[in-house]
C-alpha cells in the first residue's frame, strides 16, 4: 500500500464523521418522522417540502449557503459568536453540522416510510390498553421499525462517506480535521497522483460494498424473523 | 351510564347521535356495515381525533366540547376488543398480555385467573403469528380484561372465528358483569348476549329498546327469559324465571343457567289457568296484519310484542287489558351455558 | 418603383452574412483566476472579429484532465507553465504555439479594511484565526503563497491557521465570506483598474515566491481552427495587454 499518513487519517476522518453525524442524527430523525407521520398539523404541508430540500439541492449549493450563514457575517456565525464556540467553517463540527443537513432526508424519509406502514394501529390498541404516548413510542413503535431504522442509517452513513462538494467549500482541507477521503481523492487526482488516487478509491469502494452488504443482510435477517420462533421465546 | 351526545361530518358517514346507554348488561349496537357502529366505538374509547360534543361514563366527563376537555384513551378506563384481536406482532403471547397487566394495578393471582379462564396457559411462549383466529381474539380479551377496564368496547369480536371460541368469550362476558358495548350486524350472535340494543343506520340511532322489544326487528317473532334449572328428568326440565316455572321437552343435558328463547309459534294461549300455566297481561291488540293480531303484553317488568295467530285466540274473548294464560309447548337455549 | 419588402429582407440577409462570412465561435478552456480578463479580451476580440468565444473556467488540472478526455476546447489559457507543458508532451496540444500570455501577482487580501497593512505586517502578529491559501499541490497561486510564507520563515506559526480552497477561487470565497479573516489570492480578483477595489491588501513582491507564468496553447482540435489561432495572437496585442494590466497582470 502506497497510501501515506494523511490518506490514512482521511479514511479514519471520514468514519468518524459517519459514525457521529448519523448518531446525531438518528436522534433527530426518529421524532421528526413521527411528527411528519402521525400529526395532524396544518404546517405539515408546509415543513415536509423544507426537509426535503437537501435531497434535490447541489451540494455545491448548500455548500455556498453553509459557507455564507457560518461566517462570521451570517446568521449561524453570529451564534457561534454570542455561544463562545468556534467558528464552525474549517472545522470538524462544522463539517458534522454540515453532514447532519446534508444527509437529513436520507434518514428522515426511510424511517416515515417505515412507520407510515406500520400505521398507528398498533398505537392506538396500546393507547387504549393504558400506554402513554411516549410508552407506546418506545414499546411498540421502535421496536417494529428497527429494520427501517437501522436501514436509515446505514443509508446516512454511506451517504455521509460519499460527502465531497459541501465539504470541499467549507472545510477548507486541513489534515486530520477536514481533509475527508473524498476531499483526498481529489487532491490526489487534482495533483495527478494518480496511482495514490487509485488506491483510495479502491478502499473507498471496498468500504462502500461492505455498507451495502451489512444492509442487505440485515433485511435479510429480519425478514426471517417469523421462523425463528425459538430463539425468541422467552416468558 | 354513558351519555354520548355527538355530531361528526366524515366524508363518508355523518353522525348525529343523542344516547343514553343503561348501566348494566350488554347493549348491542346493531346495523349495516357502514353505518357507524365501529366509529361509535372509537369515539367513546376516544381515539377519534376530532373533539366534538359531550361524552360521559359514569358520572365523568370524558370529553366536552364546550369545556375543551378530553381525556386522552389512556386515561379512560376501558377495554376494547378490536376486530381481529390486533396482537403486538413483535411480542409473545406473555409479553401481549403482561404489557396490559403491568400497566394497571392488577394483583398477580387475579390475572393468573383470568388467563386460566380463558384457557391460555399453553399459547404464553408463541408468537401472534403462530395463533389460529380464535386463539388471537381469545388473547385480545385476555389483554383488554387485565386492564381491569370498567367498560368493554367490543367490536365485532366474533367475526371468524370458531364456535367454540365464540361460546368461551360470550360466557365469559357474562361472568364479568362489566357494563358492555358490543357491535355486531349478526342477528344470532346478538340474542346470544344482548340485553339492550341500539339499532343503528346511516350514522342516526334509528330506534332503540331492551332485547326482547327489538326482537321483531331482528326477525324473531317471541321472547327471551333467562331460568334457572329446577330439575330434569324424562327428557323434560323445569326452569325458574322471572316470568314463573316453565316447563319443556329437551334432548340435551340442560344447563343450569340458561338464556330460552321461546319462539310464538310454541305458545298456546287459555283463558283460565290450569294451575302450571303463566300468566300474561295484554296490554293492546291489533287486528291489521293479515292471519296475525299483534298483542303487546306486559312481560316480567316490561312491555313487548309478539304475534299470535288469530285463529289461536278465535274463541276466547280476549280484549286489551285482559290477563291471559300461556303454555310453553318449547323452548331453545341460547347462549351460555 | 414598388419596394418589394421581401426583397429589402433578403438584401439585409445577404449583407448580415458576408459581413460575418469568417464569424465563428470557438470553445476555450481558461483558467479560473483569469475568467474576468477573459470576458472582456473575447468580447473585444468579437467587436473586432464577430467571431465568438465560448469560456469555459476551472482549476488547470481539472481542465487538463477535460482536454485528455475530449474535451472541445480549441485551446487553453492555463495558470501556470506546467499544465500547458504535459499536455504538448502527452501530444494533445501544440509545443510550438505555447507562450506566456501573462504573469500573475500574488496578493494577500482580506475583506475588512485596514486588516491588511501595506507592508503584510499583519503575517507577523498571527492576529487572526484562519489564513486561506488556495492548495499548493494543485494551484500555482498556492504555491506561490506556500513559497513567500517559507521565504518570510513564518511556516511554523502560522502552520496551524492555514485553510485551504482546492482552487483560487474559493480561496477567494474564504476571503470575502469572512470565514477567513484574510489569505492570499490573485491580485486579478481583487484589483481594477490601478486600485484594490474592496477591503485590505498587500501587494506581495514578486521576489517571494517563483514567477507565475501563465501559459497559453492551442490543443490538438484548435489546430484546425483559424479563429483559435487569430484569438492566441489577439492575446498578444496592446489592446488584450491593456485589459490584463487592468486587472493587475504583467
Amino acid at each position: 500500500m502506497i497510501l501515506s499518513t494523511n490518506d490514512w487519517a482521511s479514511l479514519w476522518l471520514s468514519l468518524k464523521l459517519a459514525a457521529i453525524s448519523i448518531l446525531i442524527l438518528l436522534i433527530i430523525a426518529i421524532p421528526t418522522a413521527y411528527w411528519l407521520t402521525f400529526s395532524r398539523s396544518r404546517y405539515k404541508i408546509i415543513i415536509s417540502p423544507v426537509f426535503t430540500l437537501p435531497l434535490i439541492l447541489p451540494p455545491t449549493v448548500l455548500g455556498f449557503y453553509l459557507l455564507l450563514l457560518m461566517g462570521p457575517q451570517g446568521v449561524i456565525g453570529h451564534l457561534c459568536q454570542v455561544l463562545g464556540i468556534e467558528q464552525l467553517t474549517f472545522s470538524f463540527s462544522g463539517l458534522v453540522v454540515a453532514s447532519i443537513i446534508y444527509s437529513f432526508p436520507f434518514v428522515v424519509l426511510p424511517i416515515q416510510n417505515t412507520f407510515s406502514v406500520i400505521g398507528k394501529s398498533s398505537l392506538e390498541v396500546a393507547a387504549t390498553l393504558g400506554a402513554k404516548p411516549f410508552d407506546s413510542i418506545i414499546n411498540i413503535l421502535l421496536p417494529q421499525a428497527k429494520i427501517g431504522i437501522i436501514s436509515a442509517g446505514v443509508i446516512g452513513f454511506a451517504h455521509t462517506i460519499g460527502e465531497f462538494g459541501i465539504v470541499l467549500m467549507i472545510g477548507g482541507n486541513i489534515p486530520g480535521k477536514t481533509q475527508l477521503a473524498s476531499v483526498q481523492l481529489y487532491n490526489h487526482f487534482e495533483a495527478y497522483e494518480y496511482s495514490q488516487a487509485n488506491h483510495l478509491a479502491l478502499i473507498l469502494l471496498g468500504l462502500s460494498f461492505i455498507i451495502l452488504l451489512i444492509l442487505y443482510m440485515l433485511n435479510h435477517k429480519f425478514s426471517h424473523l417469523d421462523t425463528r420462533e425459538n430463539a425468541l421465546s422467552k416468558i | 351510564m354513558l351519555y354520548l351526545k355527538y355530531e361528526l361530518n366524515k366524508p363518508r358517514l355523518n353522525l348525529d347521535l343523542d344516547i343514553e346507554l343503561p348501566s348494566t348488561g350488554v347493549t348491542a349496537l346493531f346495523g349495516q356495515s357502514g353505518a357507524g357502529k365501529t366509529t361509535i366505538l372509537r369515539i367513546i374509547a376516544g381515539l377519534e381525533p376530532t373533539q366534538q360534543g359531550v361524552l360521559r361514563f359514569m358520572g365523568q366527563v370524558w370529553q366536552d366540547k364546550t369545556t375543551k376537555i378530553f381525556i386522552p384513551p389512556y386515561l379512560r378506563k376501558i377495554g376494547y376488543v378490536f376486530q381481529e384481536g390486533k396482537l403486538f406482532n413483535h411480542l409473545n403471547i406473555a409479553k401481549n398480555l403482561s404489557f396490559a397487566s403491568s400497566r394497571s394495578k392488577i394483583k398477580k393471582e387475579e390475572a393468573e385467573v383470568i388467563i386460566e379462564e380463558l384457557g391460555l396457559k399453553n399459547l404464553l411462549s408463541r408468537m401472534p403469528q403462530k395463533l389460529s383466529g380464535g386463539e388471537k381474539q381469545q388473547v385480545a380479551f385476555a389483554r383488554c380484561l387485565l386492564t381491569q377496564p370498567d367498560l368493554l368496547l367490543l367490536d365485532e369480536p366474533f367475526n371468524a372465528i370458531d364456535v367454540y371460541t365464540t361460546q368461551l368469550l360470550i360466557e365469559c362476558i357474562h361472568k364479568l358483569q362489566l357494563p358492555t358495548l358490543y357491535v355486531s350486524h349478526d342477528r344470532n350472535e346478538i340474542i346470544k348476549i344482548a340485553d339492550y340494543m341500539l339499532h343503528i343506520h346511516d350514522g342516526k340511532i334509528i330506534t332503540h329498546g331492551s332485547l326482547n322489544q327489538m326482537l321483531p326487528l331482528l326477525g324473531y317473532n317471541g321472547f327471551i327469559i333467562n331460568g334457572k334449572l329446577i330439575s330434569s328428568n324424562n327428557g323434560y326440565c323445569c326452569y325458574k324465571t322471572d316470568i314463573g316455572s316453565i316447563s319443556f321437552p329437551t334432548v340435551k343435558t340442560p344447563p343450569s343457567n340458561a338464556r330460552i328463547y321461546v319462539d310464538s309459534r310454541n305458545i298456546n294461549l287459555y283463558k283460565y289457568d290450569t294451575g302450571k300455566l303463566i300468566a300474561l297481561h295484554i296490554n293492546s291488540i291489533k287486528y291489521d296484519i293479515p292471519f296475525y293480531c299483534q298483542l303487546n303484553v306486559k312481560l316480567a317488568n316490561e312491555n313487548i310484542d309478539i304475534l299470535i295467530l288469530k285463529e289461536k285466540i278465535a274463541n276466547m274473548e280476549v280484549h286489551s287489558m285482559s290477563t291471559v294464560f300461556i303454555e310453553i309447548l318449547q323452548a331453545d337455549f341460547i347462549g351460555y351455558q | 418603383m414598388i419596394l418589394n419588402k421581401n426583397l429589402l429582407v433578403l438584401t439585409y440577409l445577404a449583407i448580415f452574412f458576408t459581413l460575418h462570412a469568417n464569424a465563428d465561435t470557438i470553445n476555450i478552456a481558461v483558467a479560473s483566476n483569469f475568467s474576468q480578463p477573459a470576458k472582456e479580451i473575447a468580447n473585444r476580440f468579437k467587436q473586432q472579429t464577430g467571431s465568438s468565444v465560448l469560456i469555459s473556467t476551472g482549476a488547470s488540472g481539472t481542465l487538463y484532465n477535460q482536454i485528455k478526455n475530449g474535451a472541445p476546447y480549441t485551446l487553453l489559457l492555463a495558470a501556470d507553465e506546467t499544465t500547458s507543458q504535459k499536455l504538448a508532451e502527452e501530444g494533445y496540444a501544440l509545443k510550438a504555439s505555447q507562450f506566456t500570455y501573462a504573469t500573475g501577482q500574488l496578493v494577500l487580501w482580506s475583506s475588512q479594511k485596514n486588516f491588511v497593512d501595506s507592508k503584510g505586517r499583519i503575517l507577523f502578529t498571527g492576529k487572526f484565526h484562519h489564513l486561506a491559501i488556495a492548495n499548493p499541490k494543485i494551484a500555482p497561486y498556492g504555491l506561490a503563497a506556500q513559497s513567500t510564507i517559507t521565504k518570510l520563515q513564518l511556516e511554523n506559526t502560522l502552520k496551524d491557521k492555514i485553510v485551504q480552497g482546492d482552487n483560487i477561487g474559493s480561496t477567494y470565497q474564504y476571503v470575502a465570506s469572512g470565514n477567513a479573516e484574510l489569505g492570499f489570492v490573485a491580485l486579478s480578483q481583487v484589483y481594477y483598474k490601478g486600485k484594490i477595489v474592496s477591503g485590505s491588501a498587500w501587494i506581495v513582491p514578486s521576489e517571494l515566491y517563483p514567477a507565475i507564468k501563465q501559459d497559453a496553447i492551442l490543443t490538438v482540435s484548435g489546430e484546425k481552427s483559424k479563429t483559435a489561432q487569430e484569438f492566441l495572437n489577439f492575446l498578444k496585442t496592446p489592446a488584450a495587454k491593456e485589459i490584463m494590466s487592468m486587472y493587475g497582470y504583467k
